[in-house]
């Protein structure tokens, strides 16, 4: 009973929210104005120290970014009081339209927040307009001009585009800009792995850890490092901490534990966990799929 | 003689005892009765052969008395005549026959005078010749005939008492008065008949007349006390009339009054007789004693009107105002009641009209001017009797009433002179007199000026005269100063209606004075925009602009700019005090009123767009910032240029593209011929932006304009390859290559076109359009070479690059790898020693690749190397000479330890230095693997992640 009033709660303000509060439409004719119309919303003053979500779950990134954050999550987050987090949480959850109206509602008091900017620049990268998101991190670094999210998103377009090199670049500017930052971290950290950088993403990968010891990204991560330094036992130590209800979802952990649990003469076990990969998802992991269920053989 | 003198007197008796029968017949019978005598003496002077002197005498005197007689019947007939005709009658012929009787008798006697010098009756026949003579109307003769007829008689006789008179009385007729008296005195003494009376009323005239008073009124008190009898005629009549004169020549007016009221007569009529003849014989001071004492006598009406007419004569002469005044004043009202006859009329005007003009002129004298007593004395009397005069004769009242206004201005006395100006005026209207009426409000205004009023009063004042004055006159040059007054004082007073009037009418009058309407409009035009009164304004420049007032285009253009800080004012206002709803209501008014003038439109434009900036209405500030823009010049742009970039920001910030870039491209437009410093800011702004509205082919048309606004040509650039990008990123290939190509073409040494040429060169081998990606190829190529030597190569170019050359780089591997090494040893030395060749081909030639400064193609060299390396110390190891003895197999893998030892060892290096590389240089390269990854794994570890890249929403907690 419980349980279903609170699947209706949730619900309720799932419904709630996924129609946010639509400002009324206001006219704008002279005759209908009054003085009080001018009174401007004060903007609120930005504070750093208060830029994170409070709740930020079992992910490393969690106080930084609700990217990774499941739909119950979300949709939690789409009714929260603050509206950046309820803005970004729309649009996350694919509600693009409601989450930018819901900036252009709160434009006035949130103005002066970089965070703000990012948002709106992440719900565009979200409907896939680039080029309005680019314009609007650059926004934010108007404002600040090392406020990390943007510098840090900044990167990932680029790495999206495929220049990876000026991603390279504007990750490492990102990580200077924050050394407590965790997401620039946590993309350089899987950039730098991606191309062989292994010890420097080791050392990002760890500095996750300590944060959040059951970030799978970070477990992955690290397995990855030491599957690369033959330290198989490692390896699989971390990617064994990885919920295997991940591996149908993940290919990109399932096939490196697989190959680590291989080197490590686990060739069931690898096999296991190979097969729980779900091959719809495998698309630019096919190959590589091929190669390690080759070896498995 | 006695019959004659029987004769004379027998004829006077005949006259007078004969009176009672009818007079025709008596005359008849006279006449007979004389021509009988006639006859009967005739016959007897002929007996005496003319010789009877007293025949003659008596012939003489029958013609006499029949002269007398016919005479009459002449006279009689004369008067039966009409009166209008007796003018042309003959009157010698009327009175032929009388006159010749007397011409007969004339003639006889001085046949007897001359015949008979010594006849003693001859004092009689001059007497009859003297009195012939008088008939005659010879009077000199007539005198020399009646001193005959005197001389000739004796002492006491008839004749020469008659004679004597007769004399005395033609003397008198004469005025020889001092010659008649003794005759008269003689006459008188020796007979006191019926006649007495009237002959000494002659001599008591003659005494008068010879200043000897006393004389006469003892003559004239003796005449009418023998009237009184009837012995004598009767002349009291006259003696009552005349003698009141006397007394008053004798200056004993007392004694004439005594005398009068002793007889019981008025001597109210007498002394009004007497002092007129007074005054009319110049005897003023005696004039004036009758005068005074007519008045005190004066009982009835007739007779203080006499006097008191008297009087004005009187004291006029003798200038004595008061009196002269008073007397006037008194007369006034008799002459209401039309109780002067028509000479006291004349003279009551004259007197008057006299007095006042008279003083008027005394007045103007330098000497009456100097003494201010004085002159306001005379001044205020003169008004008085023009006063007077305009009431006597009211066809002069305006005249007069003027005259007053003129003599009291003369006099400095303005304030009463403004009195008698405005009853002049009044009278003068009434009367459609219109010079009286000009003079007098001539009079009017001058006495204004005089001060003669003071303070609103003399306002008033001036408002009525001025009109006045236009309402004559309203053409001139005066009338044009005077409707500026007229203005002036009703402007000062606030009274709007009024000077509005006077503007229109001086428009009407004065249609060329275009400065002084300007004048006037211009404090009109205050007065409503001190009220706020923009009604009334509008309607005042409608007026003007259907020419309804003359102004200068300089005015015109000013009466813009007053409409414009009105319809600005109440909003501008409302704006300081914070209201700014109201402020954006009356802007909004004023923008889009048509007639506002151009400077409130755009001012108003702008401020509505401000306004509405404020107010985040993300629409309306849209369009009323174009509408702004649209209404200023470039160079009123650019004063606002700030705020208008700052409106277009807001759109952008407000997630408003659409707008934001419409607004900037306007906003660009008008600055494209302008070297504005945020022109190229604002360029790139619209680039980017219609870019990121995926307005690609906008943005490429757009950059034309830049170019044509001369845009710096690197941000031209920039905004092609954005596009180009964007192209790319759309999948619009065609736009791609067209606009691709226009850019190498343009831009033959730029670098970062390689990467979009490499990506149509890949395209096109998609396509198996060897061709075009031949072309593609070789202009990447072409690019390259022009770029490298002066330009910095992108990364991903150089790995471009680098990627071409792998291939041949393979091709070599591929080469040294699939030559196989084979015995004999010469077989195998010259294998040996050509692979070495192509190892130094393939070393040089992945240094080549490195040098290119690819990381990508570097590691990927240096992994062909390394297999190249690898795989030829493997061969080398590996390989066994055939059919060799297990010494010479040995021997010869000893020797071939010595080549693939170092073979091993440069590999060993290239792998720690391509490692080296990778992590010093941080190259990405998935090539990387073969250094970096492990070696021990069955399958070259992959890593990706899942997501490409994570967004960061917030900083994260500190």
């Amino acid at each position: 009973m419980k349980s279903v009033l609170s699947i209706l709660l949730i619900l309720m303000l799932a419904a709630c929210s996924s129609t946010p509060e639509k400002k009324q439409e206001k006219s704008y004719a002279p005759q209908d104005l009054k003085d009080s119309d001018f009174k401007k919303t004060v903007a609120a003053t930005f504070i750093k120290g208060s830029d994170y979500y409070f709740n930020g779950g079992a992910i490393a990134l969690g106080q930084e970014s609700l990217q990774l954050r499941d739909k119950g999550d979300l949709e939690k987050f789409e009714s929260s009081k603050d509206p950046l987090s309820a803005a970004m949480a729309l649009c996350y959850n694919k509600k693009v339209n409601e989450g930018l109206a819901l900036f252009n509602n709160v434009y006035e008091r949130y103005k002066n927040f970089p965070s703000f900017w990012t948002g709106r620049g992440i719900c565009y990268v979200i409907q896939k307009q680039a080029r309005k998101a680019m314009l609007y991190f650059n926004k934010a670094l108007e404002l600040d001009s090392r406020y990390t999210p943007a510098l840090n998103n900044v990167a990932v377009l680029l790495l999206n585009k495929g220049e990876k090199h000026k991603a390279l670049n504007a990750l490492k500017l990102a990580e200077q800009s924050d050394g407590t930052a965790f997401t620039p971290r946590f993309n350089l950290a899987h950039l730098y792995l991606e191309y062989y950088l292994v010890d420097e993403a080791e050392k990002l990968f760890f500095d996750l850890y300590k944060v959040k010891k059951k970030d799978a990204d970070v477990l992955s991560g690290l397995g990855t490092c030491f599957l690369l330094k033959n330290d198989i036992a490692t390896a699989v130590k971390f990617f064994k901490a990885i919920s295997e209800s991940l591996m149908e979802l993940r290919p990109d952990i399932a096939l490196n534990y697989a190959l680590a649990l291989k080197m490590s003469g686990k060739r069931e076990k690898a096999m296991e966990i190979i097969e729980k990969v779900d091959k719809k998802r495998l698309k630019n992991y096919s190959n590589y799929y091929a190669q390690i269920k080759k070896a498995l053989k | 003689m006695r019959k004659i003198t029987v004769g004379i007197f027998s004829f006077l008796f005949l006259l007078s005892s004969s009176w009672g029968a009818s007079v025709k017949d008596r005359r008849n019978d006279l006449l007979k009765v004389l021509n009988e005598e006639q006859q009967e003496i005739q016959r007897l002077s002929r007996q005496f052969q003319n010789r009877n002197p007293e025949l003659l005498l008596r012939i003489a005197q029958i013609h006499m008395d029949k002269a007398r007689i016919l005479r009459e019947i002449e006279t009689e007939k004369y008067l039966e005549i009409d009166a209008a005709k007796r003018g042309g009658i003959n009157k010698q012929k009327l009175y032929a026959q009388s006159h010749g009787h007397v011409l007969q008798a004339q003639k006889l006697c001085k046949q007897i005078v001359s015949r008979f010098p010594q006849f003693k009756d001859k004092a009689d026949v001059y007497f009859i010749m003297a009195y012939n003579a008088t008939e005659l109307g010879n009077v000199k003769q007539a005198r020399t005939y009646y001193n005959q007829a005197s001389r000739y008689s004796k002492k006491v006789s008839e004749t020469k008492i008659k004679a004597n008179l007769a004399l005395a009385n033609l003397h008198y007729n004469d005025a020889r008065y001092a010659a008649a008296i003794p005759l008269y005195e003689e006459s008188l003494r020796a007979k006191k008949d019926q006649w007495w009376t009237k002959d000494a009323f002659n001599l008591a005239w003659c005494y008068f007349r010879t200043k000897r008073y006393d004389n006469a009124i003892r003559q004239m008190e003796s005449i009418y006390k023998l009237s009184k009898s009837n012995k004598f005629i009767d002349m009291s009549q006259g003696v009552v009339r005349d003698l009141a004169l006397f007394f008053a020549e004798a200056g004993k007016i007392k004694d004439g009054v005594r005398f009068y009221e002793s007889i019981g007569e008025n001597i109210a009529k007498h002394l009004i007789l007497m002092s007129k003849r007074m005054i009319a014989e110049g005897k003023y001071t005696k004039a004036q004693t009758a005068v005074e004492e007519g008045l005190r006598a004066a009982k009835t009406t007739e007779e203080k009107v006499a006097f008191h007419t008297l009087s004005l004569e009187l004291y006029g002469k003798y200038m004595k105002v008061g009196s002269h005044y008073k007397s006037a004043k008194v007369l006034f009202p008799y002459y209401k009641q039309n109780k002067l006859d028509d000479d006291q009329l004349t003279r009551y005007r004259y007197e008057v009209q006299r007095m006042g003009a008279l003083l008027q002129k005394d007045v103007l004298k330098k000497s009456t001017q100097q003494v201010k007593k004085t002159r306001e004395y005379k001044a205020q009397m003169a008004g008085e009797y023009f006063e007077l005069m305009s009431q006597i004769d009211p066809k002069q009242s305006v005249k007069m009433m003027y005259l007053k206004g003129e003599t009291l201005y003369y006099a400095r006395m303005y304030r009463s002179a403004l009195d008698a100006y405005d009853k002049s005026y009044i009278l003068a209207q009434k009367e459609g007199d219109k010079k009286f009426q000009m003079d007098s409000v001539k009079g009017e205004m001058a006495c204004l000026v005089k001060n003669a009023l003071s303070g609103k009063e003399k306002d008033d004042y001036y408002l009525k005269s001025y009109e006045r004055y236009l309402s004559l006159d309203n053409r001139s040059d005066k009338a044009n100063q005077i409707y500026q007054n007229l203005f002036k004082i009703h402007e000062d007073r606030g009274d709007i209606a009024k000077y509005t009037d006077i503007l229109e009418r001086y428009h009407k009058d004065f249609p060329q004075e275009s400065k002084k309407q300007e004048i006037m409009l211009a404090s009109v035009m205050e007065y409503y925009n001190k009220r706020n009164d923009h009604a009334a304004i509008r309607n005042w420049i409608q007026r003007i602009n259907r020419k309804e007032f003359t102004v200068s285009a300089k005015y015109a253009a000013k009466l813009k700019q007053l409409l414009t800080s009105m319809q600005m004012g109440e909003a501008q206002l409302a704006q300081t005090r914070g209201e700014k709803a109201k402020a954006l209501q009356g802007f909004v008014k004023a923008a889009n009123d048509p007639e506002s003038t151009a400077k409130a439109r755009k001012t108003s434009t702008h401020n509505v767009a401000i306004l509405y900036y404020e107010l985040g209405a993300v629409q309306e500030m849209y369009d009323w910032t174009q509408k702004s823009i649209a209404l200023l010049s470039t160079g009123e742009l650019l004063a606002f240029e700030d705020t208008y970039l700052l409106i277009s920001a807001e759109l952008f910030n407000r997630d408003r593209y659409d707008l934001s870039i419409q607004l900037s491209e306007t906003i660009f437009n008008q600055l494209c011929a302008t070297s504005h410093k945020r022109k190229d800011q604002i360029f790139k702004n619209v680039v980017y932006m219609k870019l990121a509205q995926g307005q690609t082919d906008q943005a490429l048309s757009f950059i034309d304009t830049g170019v044509r606004c001369k845009v710096p040509a690197d941000s031209i650039l920039d905004g092609k390859l954005e596009t180009l990008e964007a192209y790319k990123e759309q999948k619009n290939m065609n736009a791609f290559e067209k606009l691709l190509r226009h850019l190498q073409y343009a831009y033959q040494k730029e670098p970062r076109l390689i990467e979009h040429q490499h990506l149509l060169y890949q395209e096109m081998l998609k396509n198996s359009d060897q061709r075009s990606a031949a072309f593609w190829r070789a202009s990447l190529e072409k690019q390259y070479q022009n770029a490298r030597r002066s330009k910095t190569i992108p990364l991903e170019a150089l790995e471009i690059i680098a990627s071409f050359e792998i291939p041949k780089l393979e091709l070599q591997v591929s080469a040294l790898k699939s030559s196989k090494l084979s015995f004999p040893e010469n077989i195998y030395n010259a294998g040996l020693q050509k692979k070495f060749q192509q190892l130094d081909g393939i070393t040089n030639a992945a240094v080549r690749i490195a040098q290119l400064g690819s990381g990508d193609g570097t590691i990927y060299a240096y992994t062909l190397l390394l297999d190249a390396y690898e795989s030829l110390a493997n061969e080398v190891k590996d390989f066994t000479p055939p059919q060799k003895s297990k010494e010479y197999v040995v021997s010869f893998k000893k020797n071939m330890d010595q080549v693939v030892r170092p073979l091993l060892a440069k590999a060993a290096e290239f792998k720690a230095i391509a490692k080296k590389e990778v992590i010093r240089n941080q190259i990405l390269s998935h090539h990387s693997v073969n250094f970096l990854g492990n070696e021990r794994s069955p399958v070259p570890v992959q890593y990706s992640y899942y997501k490409q890249g994570i967004y960061m929403d917030r900083g994260g907690q500190r």
